[in-house]
């Protein structure tokens, strides 16, 4: 009876927050068309005629639309479900849910499957995105961008543990409402310090007399001279080297070491949203009395 | 577990809140029967109901239903009992068809045969979505649900209020008819008193928290009467033996709880019987002693 009650959850989750999700891969897969169609017009079309600078940037500009969709992968479940609960509390269901024989752990349980399949499904195309991506600018795929996908993950289930902690919490739209303002506010004044901190970094390329460091003179430098004699050869390294200032090979060595942590990282969060979840769902209307 | 003489037993239940406390009320709805919850708004009907489905943590007090303790064994109680609420708690996109296939999934005793009947009988379509529905329908859908997973105790939390009479009247015959079955119980909570009047066996009244009423309908209906007379005649009566009194331009209309005893102690007056909506209003303004 269990696994029927967890499969009538998950069925009701899945059809309520399908059309959120299916619509934002459907632009991935309308973006992978675009590709096939280029692809083609350049072999047989118009685009033969392009010369290798044009195509250059014909195929720069479409990776970096693929690598948007990869990095979106990782985040693309994060709104479907406190849009979902905010659903549940205008449909009432949320309250009547509690008249129901499901268990507090079941209800969270349902809603977690949910969440880390939906998650899994939109890391497996972001791999394949940033395959995609990666071929168009003849780039080597390597297991580090999967583990930079993960990053992108756990920044994204961050996020999730910060919002479901404040808005799941939530029985009526006055809440809801309040708690929604207290994780947006939170993230972006979260976003402001991270800006903040980047313009303080940033602030090292230049000299103290206001002149561009001698340092990124040279990165630029050697960026530009690859660019103008062998775009097709510019590798990740490159560009590292330009956004560290010549110490790409030092920083891809510390993210190499890093990285890997970024697995064991994942599952502590998702324990964690698997209890935050479930503490929110379990507690009862402990507000007052104009929210029933 | 089935050997239980009231389906619902409640004892001592308190529930504060600021400016409200749902203060030691304790009643009884007897195996069988169906029961009048009345109270005007905000009086603490759904309070009491969320209280008695642990949807709220109450203060102080227990609440035993179908035999069972309403929060030890909340699981199995909750696959025996059907609650309809007075707003619809089913999301607009979803179907009738929809909603069989989750609850299939949540009830054991889930009968899809009985449910096709429920919506046959209504005339409420498997495959529109909800959003279409007009109010009386989705409460149909609601109490369809309700009555397709061999519920042995239905809690109606003003499941009639808002619907037009012919639909009203409609919905009460199917509880008539849930209750030929003398394992099934109601607990049918409303100001709408005239419903109450047709089908329920007893009464609970609830005002500001407290319980002033409880027991059969037909003994409170006996019990109580309107003494109406002149305003001098008023002036004779005895205040103890009054609930309150309205008073019209022509005179004098007096609650008496004890009809028979008003009728031997005031032989020349004429006790008239007094209906439910009549007797709650004057239980309301009891306090007041006199009002118009």
């Amino acid at each position: 009876m269990r696994t029927e009650r967890m499969k009538a959850l998950l069925w009701r989750e899945w059809k309520l927050s399908r059309k959120f999700y299916l619509s934002s891969w459907a632009a991935l897969l309308g973006m992978m068309l675009v590709y096939v169609l280029f692809e083609m017009s350049m072999r047989f079309g118009n685009l033969k005629s392009l010369d290798t600078d044009e195509l250059t940037a014909v195929r720069t500009t479409i990776s970096i639309l693929a690598i948007s969709f990869a990095a979106y992968g990782p985040i693309a479940a994060a709104g479907s479900d406190n849009g979902m609960h905010k659903k549940d509390i205008q449909a009432n269901w949320l309250r009547y849910s509690y008249a129901l024989p499901v268990t507090p752990n079941e209800r969270a349980a349902a809603r977690m499957i949910l969440l880390v399949m939906m998650q899994a499904v939109g890391f497996l195309l972001s791999v394949f995105g940033l395959a995609f991506a990666l071929r168009m600018v003849n780039w080597q795929f390597s297991l580090y961008a999967v583990l930079i996908l993960l990053v992108i993950l756990d920044i994204s289930l961050l996020v999730i543990l910060v919002q479901y902690a404040l808005v799941l919490r939530a029985r009526d739209m006055k809440t809801y409402a309040l708690q929604n303002t207290k994780y947006v506010s939170g993230i972006i004044g979260a976003g402001v310090v991270v800006g903040l901190l980047a313009a303080r970094k940033m602030s090292h390329f230049a000299s103290p007399d206001g002149t561009v460091s001698p340092a990124l003179q040279e990165a630029v430098s050697q960026f530009e001279k690859k660019l103008g004699t062998s775009p097709d050869s510019i590798k990740l390294i490159d560009l590292v080297n330009l956004m560290t200032m010549g110490h790409g090979a030092q920083f891809i060595e510390t993210a190499k070491h890093l990285l890997p942590l970024t697995i064991p990282l994942t599952v502590v969060l998702y324990v964690l949203l698997y209890l935050v979840i479930r503490s929110n769902l379990k507690g009862a209307w402990k507000h007052d009395r104009s929210a029933l | 577990m089935s050997d239980y003489t009231n389906a619902i037993e409640i004892k001592g239940v308190t529930k504060k809140y600021d400016g409200f406390t749902l203060d030691n009320i304790s009643f009884d709805v007897p195996k069988g029967s169906i029961m009048g919850f009345i109270g005007q708004n905000g009086a603490g009907k759904t309070t009491t109901i969320h209280g008695i489905l642990n949807i709220i943590p109450l203060n102080a007090g227990t609440v035993s239903i179908l035999g069972m303790d309403h929060i030890k064994d909340e699981q199995a109680i909750k696959e025996r009992i059907a609650v309809v609420f007075d707003e619809m708690p089913f999301h607009d996109l979803f179907t009738a068809a929809d909603m069989g296939r989750i609850f299939k999934g949540l009830y054991p005793r889930w009968d899809d045969a009985a449910y096709q009947q429920n919506l046959d009988r209504f005339q409420l379509p498997q495959k529109k979505k909800i959003g279409q529905f007009s109010k009386g329908m989705k409460m149909k859908l609601q109490i369809a649900c309700a009555l397709s997973h061999g519920a042995d105790l239905l809690i109606m939390d003003e499941a009639t209020t808002g619907l037009d009479p012919v639909i009203r009247n409609e919905i009460l015959d199917m509880f008539l008819e849930y209750l030929q079955d003398e394992g099934h119980s109601i607990l049918m909570s409303s100001h709408i008193t005239s419903d109450l009047e047709k089908i329920a066996d007893s009464v609970t009244f609830i005002d500001r928290g407290k319980i002033l009423l409880s027991g059969y309908k037909d003994d409170v209906l006996a019990s109580h009467g309107i003494i109406k007379c002149t305003k001098s005649d008023y002036k004779d009566l005895d205040p103890a033996d009054l609930v309150s009194t309205r008073l019209t331009d022509f005179g004098a209309e007096a609650m008496v709880s004890d009809r028979a005893a008003a009728a031997r102690k005031y032989s020349g007056l004429v006790i008239d019987p007094a209906a439910l909506d009549e007797i709650m209003v004057y239980y309301v303004n009891r306090k007041k002693k006199e009002w118009s």
